[in-house]
């Protein structure tokens, strides 16, 4: 337990200059999950550095025809925003699919996508864990794990990414826009989240200090036949066991496009490319949906309390495919 | 860093310095504003809610050092001369029951769009409240702003049986500073201990002196400094019936989150910082978490001389219950189908908001003051006395308003240590809980494995039933022995037959405790009873309805098995009537066949329970009742309005005995010296126990009244009446007032202080039938609707029966369906939190329709029956049955997550 200092930079370049002069020092926005962290001696910060209030709440049509997200837009404003509710209605609910009135009017889009694993081996520093202290184990991989990855893990660490908005995001083509000491950067959306290999302690590729200041969404033209299918232990309020976002552009009987991604099965937002790529071209059946199921969980590998999440990603593919192929909607 | 906040609350500018560590939480409470509650601290339930420039936050998460130049509005912000129209609709519609979660979720809804009620449950889940089952909630919401004028209820029309307001209403929905950790003398100190990391350990040296150097320290203290006396947490009457196997400190752990040290410290901060300053060597000792590993003995959990009552220590069995009837060899060989099977049920939490808190202090006059949340005050005093060899009378325990308890505040778990340190350092001292103290370091639900052989002849009669439970009562035995007797008995009891036997093993595992939980191990019980049932229906190709009716106990029977000395009775009988309106209210038809829809299957289930009335013979309800000299009458009673709104109800008895009115009567509760003695408030028994000592003592009072009144205006008794405002002859009339004021005069006192205990506790019935969907590729269970009817034998106040009933429901239907303490290898819990341990909220909750069935009891108060627990039981098993129906799997583990369901589903196919 040590105390940190509360310091409020004044412009974005204060804030990144300040992060990466000191490298204990995290930034602060909503704060929904960073308190949390705080509370149990997570992250021990030199100093916060309170950036809610900097310019970044704007949201904004891009000459391309997509939108600019600021990184301090709160998840309400967001989700209910006239143009995110009618161009990317999946955006929109996976934003309400997660958590709380009370905790969307707090956290921002940038703190949404940082959000670290809840993984409660991750959260108990009565245990070890690789991605809190590298090299001292994974208690999650041989202990309860039927919260954790099917996809894409190592033997250091099984944890999932708890965010749902970063699956609508990947399943929508996003990228980020980032600024460093160095100036800004933008970052393709699905190369923005590590898998965790051999560091499991890093979750994103952020280098120390930068700082995310916009998602830019690309038009996508079959967006409104997005869905968000959230599967959770209870109706309201929980992380998801697993969650699937699609969308389809189908023209007559054939799928000219489509889009897939996984929340709750993998340190990442997953995008299922090759099963995406598989039904280009096929018609918009069962069948079809049924394979591309397959394909999207060939790779998947289960742990001792886990295992059902295989069967139940590829039932929710299905179903969320289904969805997609008559227009969209609540699945 | 900014020098410092300047910010406005309710419109109150406030310039203030604090620690960057800060929540806004602790600001607002710091500055007074009581009425924002911690609760969970972790963003997850929303009692803390206030408006952030009029946007509804978690407080406890957002950072204090944030608030510079924002506006803050709290619950006390919204009166503006009167009423919100929400805190009004709330009011009116009596959305509260302990009123811990109320300011939040006002201040939540007060806030909220919605286009409809899913909408508007579905909005409402950042608000947990564990009392109501959110019915109550949703309907003060959506009555909020319409015009429901609430008429009083006259003397004339009666106040026995009127939805009469809980009189603690006002308080609650404006927030005021009631509960317990809401005022403290000045000159406080915090506690705060140090818990074990090891499940089974035995301290061989313990080095405080970094911990005590610390500034702002005060004291800290070890198994060193206290006397060596077991004894039991569980509040129960002496001689308390639970193994004598806890200490205020040992020098041996046996769960992980067990007491090491106390630190008492100028903050709470510092007291947790000095926790981790103390140096503790270990002598690792192997562990048993499982029961069945446990009893073999490798591994002795309460190896000390000094403990007593353990049934046999060496195979770590803390009690046993056997109970026998007739010839199970006999039954058996009778038998057409015999049918085994084992249920598994979990431990569980009872997630009452408000958490364990207590202050002492000592008074000018040397009295030891205990303010405490608890429902055994009386017990806590003794208890007290007894370790710290103080005489009864210096020690007073008293509670304020209590957020909850569901039988976790049937425990002495905070008062003692606070206590210890208060006569160590003559200083006031708190220790609160927190939530994850809650979650790992109070008592569950027990656990249990319970495995019934059930012989039935072919035509459906019951004829041998051998029932055995082995019953996990964690690290201590408090409440192990007398809970698992009631998995036995009730659910035993309840079906004639005449070959049964039942034995409860309850056994030491080196786990958090388990302890007394609304339902008292009938709740587990019932789930394998009323399961067993179903399969040996379906089994028989019998209507579950007809099989029930077939085998319940009616008004003939006596009771075929428990003990003596519990003396349960069928004081009244309504069973029958409770399942017509439930296969009504349903439209049961048992020739339908299970609906189906691609990947969803419907079905229906039910499930019947008893539970007793408070204990017989044993449950002590002292009340007193004077007419004061305002001509208002006053109530004092030891008992607990545990926030069922108890308090509101027992003015009722006495103001229709008394012709009068509930705002006549002030009442005086829980306070142990200024209340005469109760035990206290569990077993369901306040309604039944102290309801009954009220209605004689106001009988008494009564009386006394007209004779008092007759020999001052010289007139018979026969001839007067007494009305809210006088007694009355044909020509004379004296007020009350005067007569009061007379009776002083003469020196005569107008009270009666009554002693009642009941020689029968009538146990009242219910029966519960759910319709649920299961989605079959998901395994997602979702009921539909239910309907329950309880054989409550008169409802006192209807509306606070109805709310016992839904709140006992819901609490079920998280046990159900998603509620489990989770334990690692060493007996860790590792979902300490209502993030990862989540109980019901509003859109996890059906519509449910509530029948209270009216037949008088011979022994309660104007025919009423205890309603407390008996709410909790039939969920679980009316889902299992109804999933059952829907899809032929049968599941015997709680809760019914999907991926047992599912899975249970796969290995059908």
């Amino acid at each position: 337990m040590k105390n940190f200092a509360y310091v409020r930079p004044n412009s974005v370049e204060d804030a990144v200059s300040r992060a990466t002069s000191d490298r204990d020092a995290l930034f602060i926005a909503g704060g929904t999950n960073l308190v949390d962290r705080l509370k149990v001696f997570l992250d021990e910060p030199s100093q916060l550095l309170d950036v809610s209030r900097l310019a970044m709440k704007q949201i904004a049509t891009t000459n391309e025809g997509g939108l600019k997200i600021g990184a301090l837009v709160t998840n309400t404003a967001l989700a209910n925003n006239i143009d995110v509710r009618n161009n990317y209605p999946l955006l929109s609910r996976a934003i309400l699919a997660g958590a709380s009135q009370q905790i969307r009017n707090m956290a921002t889009v940038g703190g949404n996508l940082m959000q670290r694993t809840r993984c409660p081996y991750y959260y108990d520093t009565a245990f070890p864990c690789n991605k809190r202290q590298p090299d001292t184990g994974c208690p999650a991989a041989t202990g309860i794990n039927r919260i954790h990855a099917i996809l894409g893990s190592s033997d250091r660490c099984v944890a999932v990414n708890p965010s749902d908005m970063s699956v609508a995001m990947v399943a929508l083509d996003a990228t980020l826009e980032v600024q460093g000491v160095e100036g800004k950067r933008e970052i393709p959306f699905v190369d923005f989240h590590r898998l965790p290999g051999n560091t499991p302690e890093r979750d994103t590729n952020l280098e120390p200090g930068e700082l995310i200041t916009a998602v830019i969404l690309p038009p996508v033209s079959f967006a409104q036949s997005g869905v968000y299918l959230k599967l959770r232990d209870r109706a309201s309020y929980a992380f998801a066991l697993v969650s699937v976002a699609t969308a389809l552009e189908v023209s007559g009987e054939q799928i000219k496009n489509a889009r897939i991604a996984l929340g709750g099965v993998a340190h990442k937002p997953w995008r299922a490319t090759e099963a995406e790529e598989f039904l280009i071209g096929k018609a918009a059946n069962k069948s079809n949906f049924e394979q591309a199921a397959e394909i999207a969980l060939k790779d998947a590998q289960a742990l001792a309390h886990n295992g059902f999440k295989i069967e139940l990603s590829k039932r929710a593919i299905r179903r969320a495919l289904a969805v997609s192929a008559q227009g969209g909607g609540e699945a | 860093m900014p020098d410092s906040l300047n910010f406005q609350v309710n419109n109150q500018s406030h310039n203030t310095k604090c620690n960057p560590g800060t929540s806004l939480l602790s600001l607002l409470r710091s500055l007074g504003y009581a009425g924002v509650h911690r609760v969970c601290e972790s963003g997850d339930c929303g009692s803390c809610t206030v408006w952030l420039d009029d946007k509804p936050i978690h407080s406890c998460i957002y950072p204090a050092m944030q608030v510079d130049s924002h506006q803050i509005t709290t619950i006390e912000g919204l009166e503006n001369g009167k009423l919100s129209p929400m805190q009004q609709a709330f009011l009116d519609k009596q959305g509260f029951q302990c009123g811990y979660c109320t300011p939040g979720m006002i201040m939540t809804a007060s806030k909220l769009e919605y286009n409809s009620e899913a909408e508007l449950r579905a909005e409402l889940e950042g608000n947990l409240c564990r009392c109501t089952g959110y019915e109550a909630i949703i309907d003060s919401i959506l009555e909020c702003g319409n015009d429901n004028l609430v008429k009083p209820i006259t003397a004339k029309e009666g106040q026995v049986g009127k939805n009469i307001p809980k009189q603690d209403g006002p308080n609650l929905v404006t927030g005021k500073p009631v509960y317990t950790a809401d005022w403290s003398p000045p000159g406080l100190l915090h506690l705060k201990v140090l818990r074990s990391p090891y499940p089974h350990a035995r301290i061989r040296e313990i080095n405080t002196t970094k911990a005590e150097a610390l500034e702002g320290v005060e004291a800290v203290f070890t198994h060193k400094d206290v006397t060596r006396r077991a004894y039991s947490t569980a509040g129960h009457g002496a001689p308390v019936p639970d193994p004598l196997d806890h200490y205020l400190l040992d020098n041996k752990v046996r769960f992980i989150g067990d007491r090491v040290a106390a630190v008492v410290a100028e903050t709470e901060a510092i007291a947790a910082i000095a926790c981790e300053l103390i140096e503790v060597d270990y002598e690792i000792l192997p562990h048993a978490i499982d029961p069945v590993t446990a009893m073999k003995g490798d591994v002795v959990i309460h190896d000390e001389p000094e403990s007593s009552q353990i049934h046999d220590a060496a195979h770590n069995i803390a009690g046993e219950v056997v109970l026998e009837k007739g010839d199970l060899n006999t039954g058996f060989a009778e038998a057409d189908l015999i049918l085994e099977n084992t249920y598994i049920l979990p431990a569980v939490q009872h997630v009452h908001l408000e958490p364990h808190v207590s202050i002492s202090w000592l008074d000018e006059d040397g009295t030891l003051v205990v303010r405490s949340s608890t429902q055994v005050p009386f017990h806590c005093q003794r208890l007290l006395s007894e370790l710290f060899d103080i005489p009864k009378e210096k020690i007073r325990v008293y509670k304020p308003q209590l957020g909850g308890g569901f039988g976790n505040k049937q425990e002495i778990l905070s008062e003692d240590l606070c206590v210890l340190a208060t006569l160590k350092t003559g200083k006031p001292v708190q220790w609160r809980f927190t939530r994850e103290e809650e979650f790992t370091a109070t008592n569950s639900r027990h656990a249990m494995n319970i495995r019934i052989k059930t012989g039935v002849k072919s035509y459906g009669t019951i004829v041998a039933q051998e029932m055995e439970a082995i019953s996990n009562t964690g690290a201590y035995g408090n409440h192990g022995e007398t809970v698992t007797f009631l998995t036995g008995c009730f659910p035993l009891g309840l079906y004639r037959c005449a070959n049964q036997s039942y034995k409860g093993t309850v056994v030491y595992t080196n786990t958090m405790p388990a302890g007394a939980f609304r339902g008292y191990g009938a709740t587990q019980g019932t789930f394998a009873m009323e399961s067993q049932l179903d399969e040996i229906a379906s089994k028989l190709n019998i209507d579950p309805i007809k099989l029930r009716q077939q085998n319940l106990i009616t008004t003939e029977d006596e009771i075929l098995i428990g003990r003596e000395e519990h003396f349960h009775i069928i004081g009244s009988y309504a069973l029958d009537e409770c399942i017509e309106k439930v296969t009504q209210a349903l439209d049961y038809d048992p020739e339908k066949q299970p609906e189906t829809k691609g990947h969803i299957k419907r079905g229906v289930g039910f499930a019947a329970t008893m539970q007793a009335s408070g204990l017989a013979k044993i449950h002590l309800a002292s009340v007193k009742i004077s007419l004061m000299p305002n001509g208002q009458y006053e109530l004092r009673t030891g008992s607990v309005d545990v926030g069922t709104g108890s308090d509101t109800s027992l003015r009722q008895i006495a103001a229709e005995v008394l012709g009068t009115t509930v705002e006549n009567i002030t009442i005086i509760t829980a306070d142990t010296h200024n209340t005469p003695f109760d035990a206290g408030s569990y077993a369901s028994a306040t309604a039944f126990i102290t309801g009954q000592a009220v209605n004689l003592a106001a009988q008494k009072l009564r009386s006394h009244l007209l004779k008092t009144a007759a020999q001052i205006i010289e007139v018979n008794t026969e001839e007067l009446k007494l009305d809210e405002a006088k007694i009355s002859g044909s020509q004379t009339t004296i007020f009350l007032k005067q007569l009061a004021q007379e009776a002083q005069k003469r020196g005569e006192s107008l009270s009666v202080e009554l002693e009642h205990t009941s020689d029968r506790a009538s146990l009242t019935f219910a029966f519960l039938g759910v319709e649920v969907e299961v989605d079959t590729e998901t395994g997602r269970i979702k009921v539909l609707r239910c309907a329950e009817a309880i054989d409550i034998g008169k409802a006192i106040n209807p509306r606070i029966c109805h709310g016992q009933a839904t709140g006992g429901l819901v609490m079920g239907l998280g046990y159900a369906l998603a509620e489990e303490l989770r334990f690692n290898e060493q007996g860790k819990i590792l979902n300490p939190g209502l993030r990862t341990y989540r109980i019901p909220a509003a859109s996890d909750v059906p519509p449910m329709e509530i029948f209270l069935i009216e037949k008088a009891d011979p022994y309660g108060p104007f025919g009423a029956k205890g309603i407390g627990e008996i709410g909790t039981n039939c969920t679980a098993p009316a889902i299992a049955n109804a999933v059952a129906q829907a899809t032929g799997v049968r599941l015997k583990q709680l809760p019914m997550i999907p991926e047992r369901v599912w899975m249970a589903m796969q290995k059908l196919e």
